[in-house]
């Protein structure tokens, strides 16, 4: 079993934390994302402004935090499992790299985020995996 | 060759969906379980036990917000080198998905 060396409590919890306040911001943000196409300057500035937005957020701990535990049982060694599978897919891959017959995830997913619902709802799906790590 | 990498990436996806399926289910039934019904109920993949067998006994697997929040309370110092690390990863997970 793990352990950490101190254990992380809670802090505040600002009152915008709320569903009904950071979904609709979340599918706005997405809904303007899904608009840029990837390689252009507008994508990478929006990526780069919530990235750094949200990791300032994070770091500084502005957003809040929410307990974390301070020791890990066994069975969570089951999420390594599909994890491992697709980092190893991922490596295979890559070993082959440019061979389009041993395709990247990224490469996969590159024609699906084409379209703009795709890519609106990744983006959606992206922001709220990061608002759960900025409030961790 | 393209096929079967996809179906591998299919299957971690769907793993990953099912692990977040058991662990949200563990974290609701852990609400309404005494703390003290959920001592000596670990299991992993090294154990004879699978998750549905962690589940019923009590402790479950933790959610996947859980692990992060745990890995992210690692610091070096005064640094939170997890944080930094955790953050700045899914930062750039953003950024080679919509934007590279």
């Amino acid at each position: 079993m793990l352990q950490l060396p101190e254990a992380s409590s809670a802090t505040e919890v600002r009152a915008f934390d709320r569903p009904l306040v950071m979904v609709p911001v979340f599918a706005l943000i997405a809904a303007v994302g899904g608009l840029f196409p990837s390689f252009t300057s507008g994508a990478n500035l929006l990526v780069h402004a919530i990235g750094g937005t949200m990791f300032w957020l994070g770091i500084s701990g502005r957003a809040g935090r929410r307990p974390v535990p301070s020791r890990l049982p066994r069975s969570a060694g089951w999420w390594l499992v599909p994890l491992l599978l697709m980092a190893l897919t991922e490596l295979w891959a890559f070993l082959h790299t440019p061979d389009p017959n041993y395709p990247t995830l990224s490469l996969l997913l590159d024609p699906v985020l084409e379209g703009y619902l795709p890519r609106a709802v990744a983006y959606f799906a992206w922001l709220g995996g990061f608002w759960v790590l900025v409030r961790r | 060759m393209k096929t079967v990498i996809a179906s591998l990436f299919a299957l971690g996806f769907l793993g990953l969906a099912f692990i977040a399926w058991l662990s949200h289910r563990d974290a609701a039934e852990q609400r309404v379980v005494p703390a003290g019904a959920a001592e000596g109920a670990e299991s992993g993949p090294g154990g004879v036990a699978g998750p549905a067998a962690a589940r019923g006994r009590g402790r479950g697997i933790p959610r996947f917000s859980d692990i992060a929040g745990f890995v992210m309370a690692y610091r070096v110092g005064r640094v939170p080198l997890g944080r930094i690390a955790v953050l700045g990863s899914w930062w750039w997970v953003g950024w080679h998905f919509f934007a590279r």
